[in-house]
């Protein structure tokens, strides 16, 4: 494996992943999927998709384990992602969170 | 839900666009009446299709959902974007054959299916974060444009 990958967010995304209002340690948590785990290997950890309108684009989704906060809440994330075109980087060009409160039966 | 069912739907639109793009460049078949009807019932059978697809995937996205199954609903919502540009274009078709005095029946039925499988699209898209265009779009530019935050 060679050097990580630089992960760039556009100013457009960035403001939507801000406005999640995350509690800390989840977003820690997803700032460390992102540049640690996608970063370090894409190939590994992207999934190719394709868009409603047709455009390929690379999706990288994950939960945050549920220790991150209260055990009955799951914050779930999608990222669509293209490489870049100096191919050491990955633009995230779209960006999305659900939380989700689990019932116990 | 196999791989098989996507790429049978798959087929099966691209076997509909293409009769379709036939049609609206050959205006001589247009005048059959029949054909029209033939067309306007395999669109609706097309959506009966895409329903399919659109049922398997309702629920959302869980979060142990594995990142194929993910993917796979991104295709659905693919599949459904494309089938409902399929409709513009026949009412076009039937609105010439009327033109020339023929009764296209079955109308209604395209009408339902194409409000119900605009409804599957929208539902779809947002329960499993498909992305938008739009914001897709304005995120290519500002990054063209070398605006970026750095992880």
């Amino acid at each position: 494996m060679g050097d990580p990958y630089q992960i760039r967010i556009p100013p457009s995304v960035w403001a939507r992943m801000s406005a999640w209002d995350l509690p800390a340690e989840v977003r820690r948590f997803m700032d460390g999927q992102l540049r640690d785990r996608l970063a370090a290997d894409p190939v590994a950890h992207l999934v190719p998709c394709v868009a409603p309108w047709g455009q390929h684009l690379n999706l990288f989704s994950f939960t945050a384990p549920p220790e991150c906060d209260q055990p009955s809440v799951r914050h779930m994330f999608m990222f669509h992602v293209v490489y870049g075109a100096d191919e050491s980087s990955l633009e995230i060009v779209e960006c999305g969170y659900q939380r989700k409160v689990i019932l116990s039966p | 839900m196999s791989s098989i069912a996507y790429t049978l739907a798959q087929r099966r639109l691209l076997a509909v666009e293409e009769v379709v793009e036939q049609w609206q460049l050959d205006h001589a078949e247009a005048t059959l009446a029949h054909a029209a009807d033939d067309l306007v019932a395999e669109v609706v059978n097309l959506a009966d299709t895409m329903e399919r697809l659109h049922d398997r995937h309702q629920g959302g996205l869980q979060p142990d959902t594995p990142p194929q199954q993910v993917a796979a609903a991104h295709l659905v919502v693919h599949l459904l974007t494309r089938t409902l540009s399929l409709f513009p274009r026949v009412r076009a078709l039937v609105r010439h054959v009327r033109g020339r005095g023929y009764v296209v029946p079955g109308i209604d039925a395209l009408d339902r299916a194409e409000a119900k499988l605009s409804q599957y699209g929208q539902a779809l898209g947002r329960l499993w974060m498909v992305p938008d265009e739009r914001r897709v779009q304005t995120a290519m530019q500002e990054l063209e444009q070398g605006q970026y935050h750095v992880l």
